[in-house]
């Protein structure tokens, strides 16, 4: 298996934000999505975790309410809200510009420049 | 501001007073929700073959010290400054407490500071900031006389009689003199500031007399003497200890006024 590539600064948030639109999540389950979706392949400090979730629910993008887990305990869910979502959009588009352009940057060749 | 800027805006109140209001209720659910984590992460370690007690401890490396996340989550919710401010607060009133006579200085300052600049507005409040307290403050106006040099001079009533006549600038004018004069009564004189006015200078800026009689024109121009006694006229400005003679404001019955005049000032009141 490949090393872990360490997560970008300043994009825990978003993918948060992605993890929760596909239902709703405790934090450890937030945690698993995320992996599961990257394949393994990202590092997420566990340690800054719980610090966005509350970051974002203050900002009023995800809201949590106390329900039972998988295993039968109690557990605090999260999930997004209206203004969540539109900023999840926004991010996405934003990361997907932001990407394109790195893309083709480093992807220019000598003629080219 | 559309309507998700608005909800994020509320809820970010909600969650702050939340946060302040009942901050042993949110750390309280923070610490449950790391321990759901670390017994979750613990489980899916012992099925991967790790010994209980060596995945809770490395489940609870992973997560960091509870300590830790708990100032972590208050930073994020903004508690951090009130929690700081806070602590300043209770440092600087320790401090305070533990040297009284720096303390005692400190407030004498600040006293003294904050009552001069106090005093000092309200003077620059009343006199420059605020309007005068009549109808269409705005348009009222006052002039004087100037002589040759540029310097204030005499207004005799005669001139403003004539000036009324003929005026068309303005709306109305009234009259209005300072006095200083001296209150003779049986126990000795005092010194009062008195000022006299026209009745039409009520009607003018619409603010009626609260106390004694408007000077009417056939009381005009008879001469530096001036004698309050039973005619009830004219408004005393000032009389020291005035407050132990309250009602013999501007209608002494009993006693004689004499007085100079100080000068005299007509205003206006412009219809345009």
């Amino acid at each position: 298996m490949s090393k872990q590539l360490e997560l970008l600064q300043g994009t825990l948030d978003m993918l948060i934000l992605k993890a929760v639109s596909l239902g709703p999540l405790h934090g450890y389950g937030v945690l698993l999505r995320i992996q599961q979706i990257s394949g393994g392949q990202l590092e997420i400090q566990q340690g800054s975790l719980y610090p966005a979730l509350y970051r974002l629910e203050h900002q009023g993008l995800i809201t949590s309410e106390w329900g039972e887990s998988e295993n039968n305990r109690k557990a605090k869910f999260y999930r997004l809200t209206a203004p969540g979502r539109k900023k999840l959009q926004t991010e996405t588009d934003n990361w997907n510009r932001m990407a394109g352009v790195i893309g083709d940057i480093l992807s220019s060749k000598p003629e080219e420049a | 501001m559309s309507t998700s800027e608005n909800m994020t805006i509320l809820a970010r109140i909600r969650s702050w007073w939340k946060a302040l209001a009942h901050r042993s209720q949110m750390e309280s659910e923070l610490e449950s929700e790391l321990s759901f984590h670390v017994e979750s992460y613990a489980e899916d370690l012992v099925r991967q073959g790790v010994p209980l007690k060596e995945a809770l401890r490395r489940a609870k490396i992973e997560l960091g010290p509870a300590a830790a996340q708990k100032e972590e989550v208050r930073s994020s919710v903004g508690l951090r400054v009130w929690d700081d401010l806070r602590a300043d607060v209770r440092y600087a009133l320790r401090q305070l407490r533990r040297t009284p006579a720096f303390t005692a200085t400190v407030l004498l300052v600040l006293a003294l500071g904050i009552g001069a600049n106090a005093a000092m507005f309200s003077v620059i409040d009343a006199t420059l900031l605020r309007w005068l307290p009549y109808s269409r403050p705005g348009q009222l106006v006052q002039l004087t006389t100037v002589d040759e040099q540029g310097a204030p001079s005499w207004m005799f009533y005669p001139d403003l009689v004539e000036w009324r006549s003929q005026a068309k600038t303005f709306e109305s004018l009234a009259y209005y003199t300072d006095v200083e004069a001296f209150l003779e009564t049986e126990s000795g004189q005092q010194q009062v500031s008195r000022r006299e006015s026209e009745r039409q200078s009520f009607s003018s800026t619409g603010r009626p007399a609260k106390t004694g009689a408007g000077i009417s024109a056939g009381r005009r121009n008879r001469g530096q003497r001036v004698r309050g006694g039973t005619e009830r006229c004219g408004l005393a400005k000032h009389v020291p200890g005035g407050s132990q003679r309250g009602g013999q404001t501007g209608q002494a019955q009993r006693q004689t006024l004499y007085g100079s005049r100080r000068g005299a000032t007509a205003f206006y009141v412009s219809g345009q």
